[in-house]
């Protein structure tokens, strides 16, 4: 259990709760993984949140770090058909925590309101025995919200449309959940005209993340899709985009509408300098936290991905630690869809 | 395939069980694969498989597979856990 999720996400901080939580977690994984206590032989109980240490994203794509018995525990995969995929071994107790992370989080974005979830993946991904790919942990971020799920690819990897139809057909309000690059190339490229025009009656809040790499190359930014997406739905639909890690499932970061990405206050966001790697206040190295993975000592890990803390309330209105997202460090190995 | 088998396989894909741990009354506590994922994808498969869609009520007030089997049976899906 965590204390920290009894609060509203974007209330004041609770560093000082965060920081017995992550000590105590830290204990948890040197006790029982040899490979993390052989890496941090030396731990000492942090003092502050600065102090708790981290595994480099890297460590993840090479080893299958497991805390206590990874037999049958599910494994979360980076989805990216380049380069290598990270592993990270799930545990229910964290499972749970998980899930009730992301529900707050999206809950505060969206609204609580239940209705039919359509998800542009396979539901044959959630029943993978080997691994289950990250882009489906991030789809069930939103499920908590649905009456109905629907999985909305063939198998081919192409919309079915007709599934799409059967989803909305007594609905006013649906939720909508896929990777960013998808929503362009088989949502909004795709769609039958028939159903444009049957979609223009029905409320959608898209949920998306994932790397713009593939609609940077076609010239498509964050302004074109948003409005290509909403031009194709009734008024008052919205769009979210959060970034997010396979290590750090649960923990969804929202662009809000003043351009910032937000943590909730059971997580925390460090910057690093990439050369010396002592927390910085410019751009650099971006260090996340959560209290909850308690099936590999994820719960700390130094990204990829370049970004920077911002001082001061945001006019959104949320409290908290806030930050740009920069992009990824040079030279630093393709991912696909593995932000999530 | 009988529905009886067509849910055995189901619960073992989705639970990640080996053949020879399945029972019909075997119970959520016992299942440690049994979380929120384990509820999700148990869900979309009896639609896919059934044709049903359990509510969220339903789905997370599952106690067991002997819960399911009920379930399905009150909505005109019967699962002769005898075969």
């Amino acid at each position: 259990m965590s204390e920290l999720l009894a609060y509203p996400p974007y209330s004041e901080r609770r560093d000082a709760l965060l920081l017995e939580e992550l000590n105590a977690l830290t204990r948890h994984h040197l006790e029982r993984n040899a490979v993390y206590r052989r890496i941090w032989p030396e731990w000492k109980e942090a003092k502050a949140l600065e102090e708790i240490p981290f595994l480099h994203a890297g460590v993840f794509k090479h080893l299958r770090l497991a805390s206590g018995d990874a037999q049958r525990a599910r494994t979360l995969v980076s989805s990216g058909t380049t380069g290598t995929q990270s592993q990270v071994v799930m545990d229910p107790d964290a499972s749970r925590l998980q899930a009730a992370s992301s529900r707050a989080i999206l809950a505060e974005l969206i609204g609580a309101e239940m209705t039919p979830l359509v998800i542009l993946d396979h539901a044959a991904a959630l029943r993978s025995r080997d691994a289950i790919p990250a882009r489906i942990a991030a789809a069930m971020a939103v499920q908590p919200f649905a009456t109905e799920t629907h999985f909305v690819l063939d198998p081919g990897g192409a919309v079915d449309w007709s599934r799409v139809s059967n989803a909305i057909a007594k609905a006013g309000h649906i939720r909508l959940y896929a990777i960013t690059s998808l929503l362009w190339t088989a949502w909004l490229e795709t769609m039958p005209d028939a159903l444009r025009a049957e979609l223009g009656r029905v409320r959608i809040d898209f949920v998306h993340s994932g790397g713009w790499k593939k609609l940077e190359a076609i010239r498509v930014d964050r302004a074109t899709l948003d409005r290509a997406l909403l031009a194709a739905a009734a008024p008052g639909s919205r769009v979210v985009d959060f970034y997010g890690l396979v290590e750090q499932n649960g923990i969804l970061f929202p662009l809000c509408e003043s351009g910032f990405r937000h943590a909730p206050l059971w997580s925390e966001v460090i910057v690093r300098d990439p050369f010396t790697l002592l927390p910085t206040n410019a751009e650099g190295l971006l260090q996340l936290m959560n209290p909850f993975p308690r099936g590999a000592p994820s719960h700390s890990v130094l990204t990829e991905d370049l970004g920077r803390l911002v001082a001061g309330d945001c006019p959104c209105g949320r409290k908290g630690r806030r930050f740009e997202l920069i992009g990824r460090l040079p030279k630093a190995e393709v991912r696909g869809c593995a932000n999530v | 395939m009988s529905n009886a088998e067509k849910l055995r396989q189901l619960v073992l894909d989705v639970f990640l069980l080996d053949p020879a741990e399945f029972r019909f009354d075997l119970t959520r506590d016992a299942i440690d694969t049994w979380d929120s994922l384990g509820v999700v994808s148990l869900s979309v498969g009896i639609h896919e498989t059934f044709g049903y869609s359990m509510t969220p009520d339903e789905a997370a007030g599952l106690g067991g597979i002997g819960d399911l089997v009920a379930l399905l049976d009150r909505n005109g899906i019967s699962i002769d856990a005898q075969s």
